[in-house]
């Protein structure tokens, strides 16, 4: 079931000189299976509003309805709502803690009240599915692997949960650039797997664009648009006034473009670009023989 | 968890915030040896005016001074309450009495006098810590305790110690508050269970959060290290401490207010016929 934002309003430190409005009037609905991109500059509220997703960050006015679930009354089923959406933040690798990855992965279906014989089978599952090998990882204590791999590991810890709904704040902050391309592709088969929908923050335009098929642009509070990556990043005025970098492929297609190259400005994958120069250059080869 | 802050610091342009921490240290000082020598009401109420009267001049609203009694209200009452049930006075000044309970006039003016004390003793760091960063604390500290370098107390290493602590507190918070978060949307239970379960919840937060302090330590040594810091040999400040001509003006004021103290404690010159006559004003 989706994902329903209503009128959706928060204030940081009501009443007091510190008052902040984080959120405005926010309005939103994310279907199953989508893959949901959110953007927007340090501070415009999008850690606010995914925080609300599973009632870290209790309502203050507007609804929230998650996979059937209403958030806003105050005695709330926490257990099933945290299984349901699980929440990988910032540097998710700084929550580990146990002596054992396969302790710290079982530190939630646990808390959740998994069943015991269920819980290894999980744990299992989870490490294998973030492409880390169960015997050889599960006695080693997360402390002493490698940034990557620690990452892999909390991930792995929230994947035990199996949630429905994934969230992932700035999954790939921090990773070299083979590191985030492989922290990526793990997402992509969570994806398909596991968790029907994904959600994620990023400020990398290009993980954006590569990966979602609905992009939130958030700014000052406000949920500006929501729009599939093609139509976002062919549209530049709004790109300006919201101060949107493009995707690299993007920028590049529209440099060609601006050049006299037949090609689409909205172009956003290395794929799609390829295609369209061999086609424009074959065009322009056809009329000149 | 966000409210929490330690330094109190109250940025505003006074000439309080610009007295050199080191006088204003001594001279927060000076104001608590002051407060044991007064006995008197008028005393009490003297100092009230005066310490007032500095709240004023600093420019920090008088709210956010008595905000700070908050934290002393059970002190000062409970002091109030034994002092009033315990004291066995003469049974001439009997006031009301019931079962063991005896309460006598003297008791009551002495609990009143013991709780102006206490208020009035928090009153006086508390204008000193809103009026300066808790850096310059640190700072006119170490200066203070200067002399004690030479009996090879490591004065310098105690004060920079103290100021990278001050300045990790509001760190620490904010990353005490994410592992919070990230644990809590594991499902850890932090609020329910008795108090042996309620410890026990707190484990997943405090390994990460040790971890991380030691790593930042390892961190913040090699930073300082790689611009060749040496500890206190030889090393210059950037802000060099003067005391100017307000500094006197302030250490003159505070003098005198003392010195107006012991006159009405003590009667020198015979002049504490000054107090009972502001006693009897009042």
């Amino acid at each position: 079931m989706p994902i329903i934002i209503k009128d959706l309003n928060y204030v940081y430190s009501p009443k007091s000189p510190y008052e902040k409005q984080a959120l405005k009037n926010i309005n939103l609905t994310i279907e199953d299976g989508d893959y949901f991109g959110i953007i927007g500059h340090t501070g415009s509220g999008k850690s606010t509003l995914i925080s609300h997703l599973n009632a870290l960050t209790r309502i203050q006015s507007g609804s929230i309805t998650v996979d059937g679930i209403d958030l806003k009354p105050k005695k709330l089923d926490y257990k099933k709502l945290r299984s349901t959406v699980g929440m990988v933040f910032q540097y998710p690798e700084y929550q580990l803690f146990d002596e054992t990855v396969e302790k710290d992965v079982a530190f939630g279906p646990k808390n959740i009240k998994v069943p015991e014989d269920e819980i290894k089978e999980r744990v299992k599952q989870a490490i294998e599915m973030v492409g880390l090998n169960y015997e050889k990882f599960k006695d080693r204590s997360p402390f002493e692997l490698s940034g990557g791999q620690k990452r892999r590991v909390a991930l792995a810890g929230v994947l035990a949960m199996r949630p429905k709904i994934l969230v992932l704040d700035e999954p790939t902050a921090g990773l070299d650039p083979r590191g985030k391309r492989e922290i990526l592709e793990l997402i992509d088969s969570v994806k398909s797997r596991l968790c029907h929908t994904v959600i994620m923050i990023s400020h990398n335009m290009d993980e954006i664009a590569r990966s979602c098929n609905k992009i939130g642009v958030m700014s000052d509070g406000e949920l500006k648009c929501v729009l599939p990556p093609k139509e976002l990043f062919s549209r530049r005025d709004l790109l300006r006034e919201l101060n949107i970098k493009m995707p690299i492929i993007t920028e590049f297609a529209n440099m060609l473009a601006d050049r006299g190259l037949d090609v689409d400005r909205g172009i956003v994958s290395e794929d799609e670009l390829v295609d369209a120069i061999v086609k424009a250059k074959s065009a322009v080869g056809g009329t000149q023989e | 968890m966000k409210d929490v802050s330690i330094g109190q610091y109250y940025p505003a342009n006074s000439v309080i915030h610009r007295l050199d921490p080191r006088l204003k240290l001594v001279l927060c000082i000076m104001y608590i040896v002051m407060i044991f020598f007064i006995q008197t009401f008028t005393g009490y109420a003297l100092t009230a005016v005066f310490i007032l009267a500095l709240v004023f001049i600093s420019r920090v609203p008088l709210l956010k001074v008595l905000r700070s009694l908050k934290a002393i209200i059970f002190l000062v009452l409970f002091t109030v309450i034994l002092t009033v049930l315990f004291f066995r006075g003469n049974p001439e000044d009997l006031l009301w009495s019931a079962w063991i309970i005896r309460i006598y006039k003297a008791a009551l003016i002495n609990a009143g006098k013991m709780a102006l004390r206490i208020i009035l003793l928090v009153l006086g760091p508390t204008v000193l810590t809103l009026t300066t960063t808790p850096v310059e604390l640190t700072d006119a500290l170490e200066r203070l305790l200067k002399p004690l370098s030479y009996i090879k107390i490591p004065v310098h290493e105690l004060a920079i110690i103290m100021s990278i602590a001050l300045r990790l507190i509001p760190t620490l918070v904010e990353e005490t508050d994410k592992i919070i978060s990230a644990q809590k949307a594991r499902g850890a239970d932090f609020e329910s269970g008795n108090l042996f379960k309620r410890a026990k919840a707190m484990l997943p937060v405090l390994i990460p959060l040790f971890v991380s302090s030691f790593r930042r330590a390892d961190e913040l040594a090699y930073a300082m290290d790689s611009r060749c810091y040496r500890g206190a040999k030889g090393r210059t400040r950037m802000k060099i401490m003067r005391l100017t001509f307000k500094d006197f003006a302030a250490f003159l004021v505070m003098a005198a207010f003392f010195f107006c103290i012991l006159l009405l404690r003590y009667n020198w010159f015979n002049i504490g016929f000054i107090a009972e006559i502001i006693a009897r004003g009042f």
